[in-house]
C-alpha cells in the first residue's frame, strides 16, 4: 500500500524549508503508512548518530599492524609518484658527470632500454652507421611516436615500480609480505609488458602503412657531391616549400607511384632517398635510370619520370630543376 | 583517507621527502644544462670553450640554491622562528656560491695546463691550405712545434675597447679561417684543447656556438702556424 503524501513526508523529515509543516504532520498523525515510515526513520537515525569508538582491546600487536598498515599504503603511493617523475627524467642522465646521480637517474631508463633490446634487435646499421643515413633514434628507426612512447614513457612506468618496491622492502615486513609484494610487482609486470606490447603493435602498423606512400609530406635527398637536404611543407623557406611542392606533384603524378612486384633490382644504381608521413620517416631506394624504388620492406613500386629525373638531378648536382642551388636552400 | 594522514610526520618522513625533492630539482636541472652552462660561460676563462666546459657545476648550485629556498618555505609553513629558517636559505645560497667558485677555479686549472705542460697533438687545417694542412703528435725535439706551443701559452685577449671595434667590423668566414687545433693531456680530470682561429690575421676564438668572438693579441702566433702550412 502507498501514500499519496510520502513524498511531501520525506521532504518533511529531510527538513526541507517550502513545505506544508503542520499539514504534513497532522496527517503523519492520521495515516498509519506515513506513520510507520517516520518511525521507521527516527529510529535509523538513532542507529546512525551513535558515536564512534576506537578500538579497545589488548592487542597491540593488530593496532601496530593497522597503523603501519596505513603509514606504509602511503609510503608506497609517495614512493611510487616520485618514481614516475624520475622516470621522466631519467632520460636527462646522460648529461650527468656525477657518477652517483648519473646512476640513479640512468635506472628506469636503461631497464627500458634493456627491456626494448631483448624484445627487438634494431637494424645493425644504426650502431655501424654504413649506410647512408645516421639513424637518430635506436628505439623505432623513423617512427618518433613509438620511439618517445618507448624512450619516455617506458621508464616513467620502470620508475614507478622500482621506487614503489624500495617502499615496500622499507615497510613493516608483517604488514607488507612478499606475497603482497609479488602481486605488486606483478601488476607492474603485467602494466609494461602490455605497453610495449602496444608500442610495438603500433610501429608494425605504422611500418604497414608507411610501405603504401601515401600522405607523403617531406622529402629529403642526398647527393654524391657530400651534402643532403629536405623538403617539407613547413620548412620556414619559400624555396624549399616550392621545390617540395614540385616533388610532392612529381611523386603522385599519373596515379604514381604504382606498386609493382616485379621489379628486379640493380642495387649500384639505387640512390636513398628519406620520405616522411606525419610522424613516420622511412628510406627508400630510388633508381632514377630504371624509374623505380624499393622501400624499406622491399616493396617495388614504379615511379613517375619526373620524380625520377629531379632525384637524379639532385644526386648529380644538388639541384632541383635548375632553378635554385644548395646554397640558396640553406640560407 | 583524510589529509592530516599525508601530511610528513616524523623526521624520518622528512629526510625521505628532502631526498626525493632534491632528486626531482636535480633530475629537472639536467634538462637545462645547456643554458646552465651558457650562463656560466660569463666567468669562464676566454680560453676556454663549450669544448673543454666541465660540466655539472651549474646543475648542483642550481639544485643546492632551490633546495634552500624549498627548505626554507617548508620551515615557514610550518611556522618556525626566522633564526631556523634564514640559516637554511643562506646555507643552500652559500653551496650555490660554492659550486660556482668550484666551477671557475676548475677553468682556471685546466686552462692552466697550457702553461705546464706540453701539448699531446697540433692539428691545424683550412679550405685553402695545401696538402690539407698539418696534423702531428708534438714532439719537443722541434723546435717550431715547441715555438707553437709557448705562443698559444702566452696569448693574450685584447682590451675590451678594441674586442667591440673588432667585432664591429669582422664578418666571419668558415672557407677563409686556419683552425689551429692543440690538444693537450688530460690533467684536473678534464681534457684541454686549445681551438684557435686565425682569418684577415687576426687571431680569434669562437664560442656560445659563434655567437660570442673573443680576439687575442698576435704574439707571432700567425708567423708560427704558417711555419707548418
Amino acid at each position: 500500500m502507498n501514500c499519496d503524501m510520502k513524498e511531501a513526508v520525506l521532504a518533511y523529515l529531510k527538513g526541507e524549508q517550502d513545505i506544508d509543516a503542520e499539514r504534513i504532520e497532522k496527517h503523519i498523525e492520521e495515516c498509519p503508512i506515513c506513520g510507520a515510515m517516520v518511525e521507521g526513520y527516527m529510529e535509523k537515525e538513532q542507529e546512525l548518530s551513535l558515536e564512534l569508538e576506537g578500538y579497545g582491546g589488548d592487542d597491540d600487536k593488530l593496532k601496530e599492524r593497522v597503523v603501519h598498515y596505513h603509514r606504509g599504503f602511503r609510503r608506497i603511493v609517495i614512493f611510487t609518484l616520485v618514481g614516475l617523475i624520475m622516470g621522466w627524467l631519467s632520460i636527462y642522465y646522460y648529461t650527468d658527470n656525477f657518477l652517483p646521480t648519473k646512476i640513479i637517474l640512468a635506472v628506469p631508463y636503461k631497464m627500458g632500454e634493456m627491456l626494448h633490446n631483448i624484445l627487438h634487435q634494431p637494424d645493425y646499421r644504426v650502431y655501424t652507421c654504413l649506410d647512408l643515413q645516421q639513424r637518430f633514434n635506436e628505439f623505432f628507426p623513423g617512427d618518433f611516436l613509438c620511439t618517445f612512447l618507448a624512450e619516455r614513457i617506458v621508464p616513467v612506468l620502470f620508475g614507478g615500480a622500482i621506487y614503489g618496491s624500495i617502499a615496500y622492502f622499507t615497510g613493516d615486513k608483517r604488514v607488507f609480505t612478499l606475497r603482497r609484494y609479488m602481486k605488486f610487482a606483478g601488476i607492474w609486470a603485467a602494466v609494461i609488458l602490455a605497453f610495449t606490447g602496444i608500442i610495438f603493435g603500433m610501429n608494425s602498423h605504422h611500418i604497414k602503412k608507411a610501405d603504401k606512400l601515401q600522405n607523403v609530406d617531406y622529402f629529403f635527398l642526398y647527393s654524391e657531391l657530400g651534402m643532403g637536404s629536405g623538403f617539407g611543407e613547413e620548412l620556414g623557406n619559400a624555396v624549399r616549400t616550392s621545390l617540395y611542392e614540385k616533388l610532392h606533384e612529381a611523386f603522385y603524378e599519373n596515379g604514381m607511384p604504382v606498386k609493382d612486384e616485379g621489379i628486379e633490382r640493380n642495387m649500384e644504381n639505387e640512390v636513398a632517398v628519406n620520405v616522411g608521413m606525419g610522424f613516420y620517416l622511412t628510406e627508400v631506394y630510388v633508381n632514377y635510370e630504371e624509374k623505380y624504388l624499393v622501400t624499406a620492406s622491399s616493396t617495388g613500386y614504379r615511379i613517375s619520370d619526373s620524380f625520377a629525373g629531379y632525384v637524379k638531378e639532385f644526386w648529380e648536382s644538388g639541384k632541383i630543376d635548375g632553378e635554385s642551388n644548395v646554397e640558396v636552400l640553406n640560407e | 583517507m583524510s589529509k592530516k594522514k599525508w601530511k610528513t610526520e616524523s623526521k624520518k618522513d622528512w629526510l625521505i621527502a628532502f631526498v626525493f625533492v632534491a632528486l626531482i630539482v636535480y633530475g629537472i636541472s639536467m634538462y637545462f644544462t645547456g643554458r646552465l652552462n651558457a650562463l656560466l660561460m660569463g666567468i669562464t676563462n676566454p680560453r676556454l670553450t663549450e669544448l673543454n666546459q666541465p660540466s655539472g657545476y651549474g646543475n648542483a648550485a642550481v639544485t643546492f640554491l632551490i633546495m634552500g629556498i624549498i627548505t626554507g618555505a617548508a620551515l615557514a609553513v610550518k611556522k618556525q622562528p626566522c633564526k631556523k629558517i634564514l640559516p637554511v636559505v643562506i646555507a643552500g645560497a652559500a653551496a650555490c656560491g660554492v659550486c660556482i667558485g668550484a666551477y671557475f677555479i676548475h677553468c682556471e686549472l685546466i686552462v692552466s695546463v697550457s702553461e705546464s705542460m706540453n701539448p699531446g697533438s697540433v692539428w691545424i687545417s683550412g679550405s685553402n691550405l695545401k696538402n690539407n694542412g698539418f696534423s702531428g703528435n708534438f714532439s719537443e725535439e722541434d723546435e717550431n712545434m715547441a715555438k707553437l706551443a709557448e705562443l698559444c701559452a702566452s696569448l693574450k685577449e685584447l682590451p675590451k675597447g678594441e674586442q667591440k671595434k673588432l667585432r664591429e667590423g669582422f664578418t666571419y668566414n668558415y672557407d677563409d679561417e686556419i683552425t689551429v687545433w692543440i690538444s693537450y693531456p688530460e690533467k684536473y680530470f678534464h681534457s684541454y684543447s686549445l681551438m684557435l682561429r686565425i682569418q684577415d690575421d687576426k687571431i680569434f676564438m669562437l664560442r656560445d656556438n659563434g655567437r660570442e668572438i673573443i680576439f687575442f693579441e698576435d704574439n707571432g702566433l700567425i708567423k708560427a702556424v704558417m711555419s707548418f702550412i
